[in-house]
């Protein structure tokens, strides 16, 4: 129950380049650094974007986030709706 | 000196980094309104642009999130976004212009927040790349909050606008005024590509008709339905309350679905 801490962790990776390399370079280790729980952590380390966009994480973080993982507009949007 | 020139113009990211998706002959009539813009802008003869955007995790975060920010620095750099394909680099600012823009609203009731280290995003830079493409005017960035809840009402944008035009009209500048955003558009969410046609000629009519009382009454929830993105509607709210019931022309409107946003050009005279 901590969306706020998950969005933190989002927008550092997606505003500051220092911390993005840390956490594309140990994503577990980073994502320590935040008060998360299990299942904030298994989505943010493992990409799961549903569950993300689900838990309410707000969509202009999470669209950036995911570009910088390299997904593509439709591989995200089938995501967010469920068939990806 | 009352401002010299006002538009409101949509700014999604689109129109730079994914030029060429929406058909040609489209991307062609919507340039060829930003162009009409940018020749009536520069007639006009202004010696700064204040452009009204909106917040889009670019300069805050919900650590602190201001209703309102007017940036006060010597200079902006921008954007910082790289895919967006507008070179980056900074921007003159005018810092005089802003503490006197501060100090009339201040004195109105008005609290800005202020900031010397905005950045300008695609919300700022996309308008300035068809405005003022050679970076030559000094700008003054102003930021509403249109993303996170709660928002300031359109209601309470529209004040803003009245007491920027009176802010405006007590000094001696030549301003050209700019709001940017909207209209409807779903950025990152289910809904994305989704645009409500009816909506935003709908709202642009309201404005052409000088309709404050329509134009100010729209809930969270009736901007929400048609996509976050439309809450940037704001911006165009508080254009209108600079514009002070100068004559409103739609220049352009078309659902541009490779942009997934209802894209709109308007100017005032």
């Amino acid at each position: 129950m901590s969306l706020y801490q998950v969005q933190k962790l989002v927008q550092a990776v997606n505003r500051e380049a220092e911390s993005r390399t840390r956490f594309l370079e140990s994503r577990e280790s980073f994502a320590r650094e935040f008060e998360l729980t299990d299942a904030e952590r298994d989505a943010l380390v493992n990409m799961r974007i549903h569950v993300l966009y689900d838990m309410g994480v707000h969509p202009l973080l999470l669209r950036p986030f995911t570009i910088i993982h390299g997904v593509s507009e439709p591989d995200y949007l089938k995501a967010i709706r469920g068939r990806g | 000196m009352p401002m010299v020139f006002a538009c409101s113009v949509s700014h999604t990211p689109g129109i730079r980094a994914w030029a060429d998706a929406p058909p040609t002959d489209q991307k062609e009539r919507f340039y060829a309104g930003y162009d009409f813009l940018r020749e009536r802008l520069w007639a006009a003869q202004p010696d700064t642009i204040l452009i009204i955007s909106s917040e889009h995790f670019a300069n805050f975060f919900l650590d602190c999130m201001p209703a309102f920010a007017i940036g006060q620095a010597e200079r902006y750099f921008g954007p910082i976004e790289p895919w967006v394909k507008i070179a980056q680099g900074y921007t003159h600012g005018d810092p005089e212009l802003s503490q006197r823009l501060l100090e009339t609203c201040y004195a109105a009731g008005l609290e800005l927040n202020y900031s010397s280290e905005l950045k300008l995003d695609h919300g700022i830079m996309i308008p300035l790349s068809f405005l003022d493409p050679g970076r030559e005017l000094p700008v003054v960035p102003l930021i509403i909050n249109c993303m996170t809840y709660p928002m300031p009402t359109q209601q309470r944008c529209y004040e803003l606008g009245r007491v920027l035009e009176k802010a405006l009209r007590s000094q001696e500048r030549r301003v050209a005024v700019v709001g940017a955003g909207g209209l409807s558009h779903a950025p990152g969410e289910r809904m994305h590509g989704n645009i409500d046609a009816e909506f935003d000629r709908t709202f642009l009519g309201q404005l052409e008709s000088g309709d404050v009382e329509a134009f100010t009454a729209y809930t969270d929830e009736a901007l929400e339905s048609r996509g976050l993105g439309t809450h940037e509607i704001r911006t165009w709210v508080a254009l209108a309350g600079v514009a002070n019931g100068a004559r409103a022309t739609t220049i352009f409107y078309e659902p541009v679905v490779g942009w997934a946003t209802g894209c709109a050009l308007l100017r005032y005279e």
